[in-house]
């Protein structure tokens, strides 16, 4: 690019600047003592038997700890929390979808104010937000007013697993809108306006250009939310009344307790979790490209 | 059908619907807050008059005073370490490859999308496993890990963004390092480093986990204070205190948006200055 002018070529300059590479240090050895060392010899603790006295774990490849968390108390911790990852990853994709495509749609002052609208709750501290919609989803809440005047019977979704999901959903909605927002904006509307020439009605329009335009951006949304609301802690516990524990509350309580090597089973299940749904949103990613 | 010939895009009913569903959702909830905290009804069912007492019993709270402090304090140190942290990272980054590159983008991957719980877990097995004390260090050892790896990715996008055509112009009109870091790299990074900058102050005064995993006995945080003053009982004191979050994060919105305009409008003028005195 040019560079032959100066009568310097580009490897040469690339190797002139490696002590910028020094700069990397810092980040790596922190990330390697503080982050991935520790998760690292967690994971080894939950192949092994925690000392009732000391700290001390013995690793000698057991698997108590897997089959306690995969019997009958916790199971349905396990399956709560892939519920509601699941669920909030369906209706964030719904929701956010319908958002940003009206985002997309909106034009001059309007889109800046809407966008700033739905980023801004995102610098309010999150138990804040989430005890303030505990509020509106409580027994002397609006939900609960206007689901008695119209069926006879009050609505409570506060400390119920509806109230948790109904939480989950609009605290990570930002995160699927803006993904499919950025992707959207990339379509040529005018495709829209040739499908609907060429006869197509609403729906095959929506599905064939709209939702395919959408599609990169909802799936790294759905891995987001998806992964955020499996180690959900907060949730679970402002609008879940305590009840409905997930997989996040369970660890956060055993990280702190005597029985160590049940709580880094519960750590690994999670990573293994979160590196199967990160292979397959590679992998659809790349399907989508190849498209 | 509609007609098709249209210039603009028009305006779906039906996700305009959905958007202003989605907009009260999140603002209903604030806007009976803030009514509640001046409310003078203690259990916030009917209206009894404007009052400002539980402003005033916020006062009285030694925990919670203490709690707001060290929130600040906490929040401040770990988002100047860790935007210190994540800018070498990203400069050192910036158009190099090998081993240490690779090394550290995985790391840095890895940290974005494992979830917090787990890394907060990781540290406390081991910090109380060695015998370590918990409290001010291990919680910004915690955030700083943690928000480096967003800070980088924000600062990363900034330098993609960056036109390599004038590094390389540069150097190859003879500036150093240091000059070329300068007067091309850093006003152009700025934006960036202001927008991560200001994203690890929310993130680390927001945090819950790892504070609450990697405290001590007195270096609780404000969202710990919250969490236990709700689960305890949810007191209009409760939504006063929110309505004070929720206007420092309204206030630290409206600065960083204009600091950033401010930034971006200097740049335009001395760019514009710079192209009119090379002609």
């Amino acid at each position: 690019m040019g560079r032959s002018q100066s009568g310097v070529t580009t490897k040469s300059l690339g190797q002139r600047m490696r002590w910028r590479q020094l700069g990397l240090l810092p980040d790596i050895v922190l990330a390697l003592a503080a982050f991935a060392l520790p998760v690292a010899i967690m994971v080894s603790y939950s192949f092994g038997k925690g000392s009732p006295y000391t700290f001390e774990v013995d690793v000698d490849g057991r698997l108590d700890s897997y089959r306690r968390l995969f019997g009958d108390t916790y199971r349905g911790a396990i399956i709560r929390s892939l519920q509601l990852s699941a669920i909030a990853i369906i209706g964030t994709a719904l929701v956010g979808f319908m958002v940003a495509r009206c985002l997309v749609q909106l034009q001059g002052r309007t889109k800046v104010i809407a966008l700033g609208l739905i980023t801004f709750p995102s610098v309010v501290s999150f138990v804040v937000r989430i005890n303030a919609l505990g509020d509106v989803l409580g027994p002397s809440g609006p939900v609960a007013k206007a689901t008695d005047t119209v069926f006879g019977t009050p609505t409570v979704l506060l400390s119920t697993w509806r109230g948790v999901v109904v939480g989950t959903v609009l605290a990570y909605l930002p995160l699927m809108v803006l993904p499919v927002y950025a992707a959207l904006e990339r379509l040529d509307h005018r495709l829209i306006d040739a499908a609907h020439d060429l006869g197509a009605g609403w729906f095959r329009t929506l599905r064939t250009v709209e939702v395919s335009a959408a599609a990169p951006g909802l799936t790294v949304g759905a891995f987001l939310v998806g992964t955020l609301a499996l180690g959900e802690y907060i949730v679970p516990r402002v609008l879940g009344g305590g009840k409905t524990l997930q997989l996040g509350n369970i660890l956060a309580e055993q990280a702190t307790g005597a029985n160590r090597p049940f709580g880094a089973a519960v750590a690994t299940t999670m990573l293994a979790i979160v590196a199967i749904a990160g292979a397959v949103t590679a992998l659809v990613l790349r399907r989508i490209r190849a498209a | 059908m509609k007609a098709s010939v249209s210039s603009g895009r028009r305006v779906n009913r039906g996700s305009a619907a959905v958007l202003l569903v989605v907009l009260a959702a999140i603002y209903v909830p604030l806007g009976r807050m803030i009514i509640s905290s001046v409310n003078a009804d203690p259990f916030s069912v009917r209206w009894e008059g404007f009052s400002t007492r539980w402003y005033r019993s916020l006062a009285d709270g030694a925990t919670l005073t203490r709690s707001v402090r060290n929130s600040i304090i906490i929040a401040i140190v770990s988002s100047l370490l860790a935007v210190a942290v994540a800018l070498a990272a990203s400069l050192g980054r910036y158009r190099q490859h090998g081993p240490l590159v690779a090394l550290s983008r995985a790391l840095q991957l890895s940290r974005v999308v494992v979830p917090e719980v787990v890394l907060a877990a990781g540290l406390v097995i081991i910090i109380t496993g060695r015998g370590w004390k918990l409290g001010f260090p291990t919680i910004v050892l915690g955030h700083v890990v943690s928000i480096t790896a967003f800070a980088a990715t924000i600062i990363d996008a900034r330098l993609a963004g960056l036109d390599h055509r004038l590094v390389d112009a540069a150097r190859d009109l003879g500036a150093g390092p240091l000059r070329m870091a300068r007067t091309i790299v850093m006003p152009d990074l700025l934006p960036g480093v202001v927008a991560a900058t200001l994203l690890a102050f929310v993130f680390s005064f927001d945090d819950l986990l790892l504070s609450q995993l990697l405290s001590g006995p007195t270096s609780g945080t404000l969202p710990m204070e919250l969490l236990s003053r709700i689960e305890r009982r949810r007191t209009p004191a409760v939504d006063a205190i929110g309505v004070l979050v929720l206007a420092g994060g309204l206030s630290a919105f409206v600065v960083s948006s204009v600091v950033l305009r401010a930034i971006v409008a200097t740049q335009r003028a001395s760019t514009s200055s710079r192209v009119e005195a090379a002609s």
